[in-house]
């Protein structure tokens, strides 16, 4: 039977760490490697960060749901919120060869997500946005 | 994040504890901001206690950075773990940013730079990977390529002939490897074809006439030029994308000509997303043991197998091929010219075996070519950089040993490479002289 933890936080930056330290302390009594516990971590602080920054129209207060489970040689991560809807899979890529000059910084949350995930998928139904992350390990 | 400084000369250290993500982004980027404000200009940030990195905590790295940068200083970062490497890495970065292994080597890269190089910059990244330390000094950005002509088949198969011989002069190529001779004709020396390599401006040449014995040619001037004949023949330019310099850590075992591909490989997949598979290299390394392979007579259509099949296989091999048993060259210095394709490749095997010998029983295991010019050990020169000009050096002077199709298990201490990721193959059709 896969273990399963949920966490729900309100869209607020700092919120962020207590998220991770979710993930560690998870991760720990599950005995997961801390490489797969970073890219948890990383791809946490990316989403999130896009969600609160960026995802919410009005001032008020949002509940933001993550749920994880551990899988057959895989963990998941679920990501639920009431935001603007926006598909990871359809974020420009960043050009990773400019030059100093010209290298923005924009678009490359996303894409290290999807480089260190193994599965990525975005569902968005009744206004809530529903992300599935896995990393096999 | 906390992060303490600490002034030596004009380097300001600072040492960096906790993780760089989007919670303490901005308070870190103000912190390293009003360092620069109050006049830092050179900054090395030792990394070595932050063990989690965002695309936050670059954002603050490359602010830093651009800030920096038109001060006409730098940043560098020490010290970097795994972890955020790997984020460095996949977010192309790493030519970005100079990454040391230690803070001492940081600093002592700005004061080099300062007496060498006046106020220019000589960037690199500095990075431990297989059993050896590797700097990377990126070089040109222009789309590189080999020129090919004949096909390493009539070779594996011995059925090179007279109307397959591609003739050209000395003076049109920089480096090569390949099977042929030196002639004023291609009847004269069509018999004698071996392998040879040219070396900025020399040639050599192991003739098959049966005494083993390479011959070793630096012609002076325009009307001193030589012909060369060859059945197949491989031609790099000189315009590197980059010059990589490496040191085994391990000083018993040396890092072997496979994991050197193998590494060049990996580090060509960082930084050329689009790369082709194909590396063209022009090395110059001081030699931990050679393992070579030298062919014992002409692989002309007349000296065919008679049984059909490659020089190679069990029944004609020992008729056809030399292979050292025993490592030899111990301690020399070795010019080498090659090149390597990656098992992700997808060049058309057709293209693969017009270059590469490719054993059928051996899969996934990179493909390499190369020839070695081997001389009396030569300290490796004080300037890396300058791999043209110290091959020049060693050609001249150096005190010539032998040249050898190298295999995989030979060994290198250290070693500068001219690297080129190839962007296109271009066929060169035999021409009759």
């Amino acid at each position: 039977m896969d273990i399963k933890t949920k966490i729900s936080i309100i869209n607020q930056i700092p919120e962020i760490e207590k998220v991770c330290d979710s993930v560690s302390a998870f991760g720990e009594e599950n005995g997961l490697s801390t490489k797969i516990i970073f890219a948890f971590h990383l791809a946490l602080d990316e989403i999130l960060t896009n969600i609160i920054s960026y995802g919410y129209r009005d001032k008020d207060e949002h509940v933001i749901d993550i749920n994880l489970s551990l899988q057959a040689g895989a963990l998941a991560l679920e990501i639920l919120d009431d935001s603007v809807p926006f598909d990871p899979s359809e974020a420009p890529v960043p050009d990773i060869n400019q030059p100093l000059e010209e290298r923005k910084i924009g678009g490359l949350g996303i894409y290290l997500v999807k480089n260190l995930m193994d599965e990525v998928e975005y569902k968005s139904k009744d206004g809530i946005n529903r992300l599935t992350l896995k990393k096999k390990f | 994040m906390t992060i303490t400084f600490e002034q030596q000369s004009d380097v300001l250290i600072g040492r960096m504890t906790g993780r760089l993500d989007s919670v303490n982004a901005n308070e870190t980027s103000e912190i390293l901001c009003s360092q620069v404000n109050s006049g830092a200009y050179r900054i090395v940030l030792d990394m070595t206690n932050v063990d989690y990195l965002s695309s936050a905590g670059i954002r603050v790295l490359l602010t830093l950075k651009k800030m920096i940068v038109k001060l006409n200083g730098d940043v560098k970062l020490a010290g970097v773990q795994p972890y955020p490497l790997s984020i460095l890495k996949i977010s192309g970065f790493l030519t970005i940013f100079s990454i040391y292994t230690t803070i001492e080597s940081a600093l002592t890269s700005f004061c080099t730079e300062k007496t060498e190089k006046g106020t220019e910059a000589v960037t690199f990244d500095e990075f431990q990977m297989a059993n050896a330390v590797w700097r990377v000094y990126p070089r040109s950005q222009e789309p590189t390529r080999i020129r090919v002509s004949g096909d390493n088949r009539d070779f594996l198969y011995a059925r090179c002939s007279r109307a397959g011989i591609a003739s050209t002069s000395l003076s049109k190529i920089k480096y090569s490897l390949g099977i042929g001779a030196m002639g004023d004709t291609v009847e004269n020396c069509y018999d004698r074809i071996g392998e040879l390599m040219v070396l900025n401006g020399a040639l050599i040449w192991v003739p098959t006439d049966g005494h083993n014995v390479p011959d070793f040619l630096i012609p002076r001037g325009e009307a001193d030029d030589v012909k060369i004949h060859t059945a197949f023949h491989v031609m790099l330019d000189d315009n590197f994308n980059e010059v990589v310099a490496f040191e085994a850590t391990d000083k018993q075992e040396g890092l072997s000509l496979k994991n050197l591909y193998l590494e060049l490989f990996c580090l060509a997949r960082q930084r050329k997303p689009d790369f082709s598979g194909l590396i063209g290299i022009v090395m110059r390394a001081d030699v931990d043991s050679i393992f070579g392979a030298g062919i014992k007579r002409a692989p002309i259509i007349e000296n065919a197998p008679a049984n059909g099949e490659s020089i190679t296989h069990r029944d004609n091999i020992k008729d056809w091929l030399n292979f050292q048993i025993e490592p030899e060259y111990v301690n020399t210095t070795a010019l080498v010219v090659g090149v390597g394709l990656d098992v992700r490749s997808s060049l058309d095997p057709a293209t693969v075996q017009s270059i590469f010998t490719v054993d059928q029983q051996v899969m996934r295991t990179p493909l390499t070519h190369s020839h070695s010019a081997i001389f009396q050990f030569l300290p490796s020169g004080q300037h890396p950089i300058q791999l043209d000009a110290e091959i020049k050096e060693i050609i001249e002077n150096g005190e010539f040993l032998g040249m050898e199709h190298l295999l995989d298990k030979s060994t290198f201490k250290k070693g500068v490479i001219g690297l080129c990721y190839i962007r296109e193959i271009v066929r060169e059709k035999a021409e009759t002289v």
